[in-house]
């Protein structure tokens, strides 16, 4: 086995000749695409046209991790015990990274992949999962339902039924949530051949499900969440206006509103009791609790953790993971979240949240369960199982993305930026001398850097400062980076050229539409627009 | 100035029903295929929703936005507003 170079404070010769070897492929492959978004990825993969291929890029970097993490899989305390050993491996790896999607290798610095598959149906878009057992998953989409197995990979069941939107499961009780009001209660005592036992319908989605005991609490917005027997029967309302997240165990139920995380006492579920109220920095949208924890995604605030102490919630610590978190899974202390863009892995314990790995994701992970280690992810298109490597961790860069250059000299500005350092170990980030023409500062003392470095220690975090070139053409790619994160060994900063910038004129675009609350069908034609500002706002259903 | 909202992935009935944003009142175009949505250049690493598109008077495209640039949407808006 491969040895790591051990731990240094910077950016040694040798790694940076392999480092250099990175930023070279990241040059030739940062060419303009096109006259709007000239941002290259994490690490120069293909450009593609709409300039949103940031889970391409990821792929060289995390197929390297993959390919030297295999030393840290195999001796636990090679990676353990100093995480920035994957670090240089990640970056002097030199293995060419194939296309990475999700059911691809990952960095087993942190996890490893199990299987893959396509979702059941062609048009599946898996929206959450739930365990049926140790081996088998239940994952919902607007295609359908489908039991999948997660050492498989195997596809049990495919049921037909569309629109699911939530699931949950437990003790041989399997409830679905759909887009179309309804909650539908299966028997799953047999993972293998799941029964359907009956429909219910809601007042209104449900946004929410937990299942314990023979009982369903749904969420169920201004509704309040609604506790539901296995029978179907209403058996109580929790009175919270806006209720969303919701997790049960036996006389207990949480409940996350617009504000805040309660706690209740349903022995009478005629007439619940609130035991406390914990304010929440944003909606809460997705809970999880085991272990004494619980933890609530906030959607693009990212999570918070509690710890549950009798009646009480002690606040651990708040964290954002790249993406915005919409499902999160405690499974022992692993506490699994799904952003949209990546999957993070988090390590809980008597002090605050520590991210362990984040692996970025081909379309958009909308939702997760775990047990035993092992969690399974509804993408949208596909399905992928993941396998905890207790112990292990990787020190990991969050760096936004979103630079703009203005044509119009007069409005370009530095822009300020946050580096953080969300891994249980150091992070070095560095920059090269930048050939594209920005600049980056406040790598190190306060001084323009060009090729200065930065020691994060875990959880810390730095401002960084990009300034644009001066010239009068579109820079030829953004800002460079370095960093010892084995997920995103290299990169640039993309840019988007805006701020009086774009130019080019808007496609003819002739659509249908209505306007609440007339459902009737209205022809909207952008051209009838002309001599006034437009503001497009793209929304969907979540 | 005009606003309206896009909907690139749910049938009209779905965007009418469970849409919270179609219940603002303003109008809900339906791209249907997602075909402008996938138009636009965007920066990586944007979210999927929301994000806005900013067309001046002349019928230019006048910048592309995400979740966490409404301070520059907000600057250009004024900046269009006083030409």
């Amino acid at each position: 086995m491969r040895r790591s170079a051990p731990a240094a404070q910077t950016i040694g010769p040798a790694r940076a000749a392999g480092l250099l070897a990175l930023l070279l492929g990241v040059g030739c492959a940062a060419s303009p695409k096109n006259s709007g978004s000239v941002g290259a990825d994490d690490d120069g993969g293909p450009a593609n046209a709409d300039g949103s291929g940031d889970s391409d890029g990821g792929a060289g970097d995390g197929a390297d991790g993959a390919a030297d993490g295999v030393d840290g899989a195999g001796d636990g305390t090679d990676g353990a015990g100093d995480g920035t050993d994957g670090a240089g491996d990640g970056a002097d790896g030199g293995d060419p990274g194939e296309g990475l999607t999700i059911g691809d290798p990952i960095s087993p610095i942190w996890a490893s992949k199990i299987s893959a598959l396509p979702g059941g149906s062609s048009f599946f878009e898996g929206t959450d999962a739930a365990m049926l057992d140790a081996e088998h998953a239940l994952v919902v989409g607007q295609g359908g339902w489908l039991v999948t197995t997660l050492s498989g990979p195997a596809v049990v069941v495919d049921a037909d039924e569309r629109r699911g939107i939530r699931v949950a499961s437990r003790g041989g009780l399997a409830a679905i949530a759909t887009r179309d009001r309804d909650l539908i209660l299966l028997d799953v005592a047999d993972p293998g051949a799941p029964r359907r036992l009956r429909s219910v319908s809601l007042p209104t989605q449900g946004e929410d499900i937990a299942v314990d005991a023979d009982r369903i609490l749904v969420g169920l917005r201004d509704e309040g969440a609604r506790l539901i027997s296995a029978e179907g029967d209403t058996l109580g309302t929790i009175p919270v206006a806006d209720a969303f997240a919701v997790a049960l165990q036996g006389d207990r139920a949480l409940v996350t509103d617009a504000a805040a995380l309660t706690l209740w006492d349903i022995a009478d579920p005629s007439a619940p009791i609130e035991l406390t109220r914990v304010e929440l920095s944003a909606p809460g949208r997705d809970l999880s609790w085991g272990e004494g924890h619980v933890a609530v995604g906030l959607g693009g605030a990212g999570l918070a953790v509690f710890a549950i102490e009798g009646e009480a919630l002690r606040h651990q610590g708040d964290l954002q993971p790249p993406g915005a978190i919409f499902s999160v899974a405690i499974d022992g202390l692993d506490l699994w979240a799904a952003g949209w863009e990546a999957v993070s892995l988090i390590q809980l314990g008597a002090g605050p949240p520590v991210l362990r790995g984040v692996q970025r994701t081909a379309e958009s992970a909308m939702g997760l369960a775990a047990i035993d280690g092992r969690a399974m992810i509804a993408d949208w298109f596909s399905l992928t199982s993941l396998q905890s490597n207790p112990g292990l961790g990787a020190p990991t860069l969050v760096l936004p993305d979103g630079l703009v250059w203005s044509p119009d000299p007069e409005l370009r500005a530095p822009q300020a930026m946050t580096a953080r350092n969300l891994g249980p170990f150091p992070l070095h980030l560095s920059t090269d001398a930048p050939s594209s023409g920005w600049r980056l500062t406040g790598l190190d003392s306060g001084g323009d850097t060009a090729a200065g470095a930065l020691r994060l220690a875990p959880g810390d975090d730095a401002v960084l400062t990009a300034s644009p070139p001066s010239g009068a053409s579109i820079p030829d790619g953004g800002v460079g980076w370095r960093s010892d994160d084995p997920d995103r060994a290299s990169g640039r900063l993309s840019f988007s050229v805006g701020r009086g910038g774009l130019g080019e004129p808007h496609p003819e675009m002739v659509l249908n539409g209505f306007q609440w609350p007339d459902p009737s069908g209205v022809v909207y034609d952008l051209a009838d627009q002309r001599g006034k500002i437009v503001l497009l706002v793209y929304f969907a259903l979540f | 100035m005009v606003v309206w909202l896009v909907n690139p992935r749910d049938s009209a009935e779905v965007a009418y029903r469970f849409v919270d944003e179609a219940r603002s009142g303003l109008p809900v175009l339906l791209d249907t295929d997602s075909r402008f949505y996938n138009s636009y250049p965007r920066p990586t690493s944007f979210a999927p929703f929301p994000f806005q598109v900013l067309i001046d008077r002349d019928g230019l495209i006048r910048g592309v936005y995400g979740q966490y640039d409404a301070p520059a949407l907000h600057d250009q808006i004024d900046a269009l507003l006083a030409e």
